[in-house]
């Protein structure tokens, strides 16, 4: 029976760096003794265990939702009272910019400008240096030189829906609208979980194009339980009132 | 569970949306499920933050399961009360906390072949937890040379010397290892 190899030793031995001698040993150890065969499939299936996007997808929805859905903390009364008093400012408020004759018609590039906010946030288990310097670029506003590296990133993982979702909103951003449009429709199609975020960037992606019918009927197929409907609902009216 | 002949039931719905990773379908199990997972563990001396871990580590085993094709022919409400039971009594035996009805509760029952690809994911979200808990450059070093990167390739892709990261990918590599050994639920699965 051999002693326990290490982990690392495994590693290095699948992937050819040992020495020739001790390479060949190990595989012909591994051969004939059990435990060492019981060894290796525990590494192998630490090893493969990590190797799971899907999963890794599940368990960030599953986040995500855990995050919506925390119990609403306690508030003691005289807190109470000052969120009310707040909030019964903040509703006079409103009414007074809502009441008031609208004096600010805007077209709709300013439209576009005014919705196009860009959440920048790759969510990988692990933001590597690659992903990091994408993630540098596009919160610096540097479509242009991000998107070489995001089309090399995904030509390695084709499957990154997050990435997918930053090669759009470059191309939208550096005037690729057709090729930006024709990514979210990917996206839309490939990812669930991305689906309402690839409606509301084809929407805002037909503003950017003044195709602005188009951008209204995907702006209703946003459904109301996502986290984009009340932009899509805000969008909509004010591309109601432009057109009046 | 995974009976192959038998028709599925209706709820074998939640099992597809949980697989399309639909989100509507999350919010809905929770809404309608999880009211009924935190009074069973709080009525088995847990808290709710106890229950909000059952429920989302079983929501997680319940995905592999159904990517392993998994066909419910009861009520999704009663196999996730199955899975979540199970795995909170493991929890307080594994805690040795105290539990005053623990006795009064039937063992929830799932066949021999159902258990065993439970604990076969089990072991999978452990790995997986342990991986997580390392610091970000060993998950790094780790993450590249799973994906069959010797070395020489890491440092050159991580821009770093050749030789730390040989060094520093062994210690990474051996402390997940010892941390996956120390866990009490790895022996229980082995």
């Amino acid at each position: 029976m051999q002693p326990e190899i290490t982990f690392a030793k495994w590693e290095e031995f699948l992937s050819g760096s040992l020495e020739a001698e001790e390479q060949q040993a190990l595989e012909n150890a591994l051969q004939e003794d059990s435990d060492l065969q019981a060894q290796f499939a525990l590494y192998q299936e630490v090893r493969n265990a990590q190797k799971d996007p899907d999963l890794d997808q599940f368990v960030a929805t599953l986040n995500e939702v855990r995050a919506e859905t925390v119990n609403p903390i306690r508030i003691p009364m005289m807190r109470k009272i000052a969120v009310a008093a707040s909030i019964a400012a903040g509703i006079l408020i409103l009414l007074w910019f809502t009441m008031r004759p609208d004096k600010t018609v805007l077209t709709t590039q300013e439209l576009y400008a005014e919705y196009a906010v860009h959440e920048i946030n790759i969510q990988q288990m692990s933001v590597g240096p690659e992903l990091g310097a994408i993630q540098n670029l596009l919160r610096a506003k540097k479509y242009a030189e991000a998107l070489p590296l995001i089309n090399s990133y995904l030509d390695t993982y084709p499957d990154a829906a997050d990435v997918m979702l930053l090669r759009g909103i470059s191309l939208l951003e550096t005037g690729q609208v057709k090729e930006a449009i024709t990514c979210f429709q990917r996206l839309e199609e490939n990812h669930p979980i991305y689906t309402n975020e690839a409606k509301w960037y084809q929407a805002l992606s037909l503003l950017k194009n003044e195709q602005v019918s188009a951008a209204v009927t995907a702006l209703t197929t946003i459904p109301s339980e996502s986290s984009r409907y009340q932009n899509a609902q805000a969008l909509l009216k004010k591309i109601g009132k432009k057109d009046n | 569970m995974s009976a192959q002949s038998s028709q599925p039931h209706p709820d074998q719905q939640y099992i597809e949306g949980l697989i399309r990773g639909d989100k509507r379908t999350f919010k809905l199990i929770y809404e309608r499920y999880f009211p009924l997972i935190e009074r069973y563990v709080r009525q088995n001396s847990g808290q709710r933050a106890d229950a909000e871990d059952v429920f989302y580590k079983s929501l997680e085993i319940i995905y592999l399961q159904a990517r392993d094709g998994l066909v419910i022919t009861q009520s999704f409400k009663a196999y996730l009360k199955l899975i979540c039971q199970r795995r909170w009594l493991n929890e307080l035996r594994r805690s040795q906390r105290v539990v005053l009805n623990l006795k009064d509760q039937p063992e929830p029952y799932l066949d021999a072949e159902v258990i065993a690809q439970i604990e076969k994911h089990e072991r999978k979200l452990l790995y997986r937890k342990h991986f997580q808990k390392l610091p970000i450059r060993c998950r790094e070093i780790l993450e590249l040379t799973f994906e069959g990167k010797n070395y020489k390739e890491v440092a050159e892709q991580l821009k770093l010397n050749y030789s730390f990261v040989r060094r520093r990918g062994g210690e990474c590599a051996n402390t997940l290892m010892k941390n996956i050994h120390q866990d009490p639920l790895f022996n229980e699965l082995k």
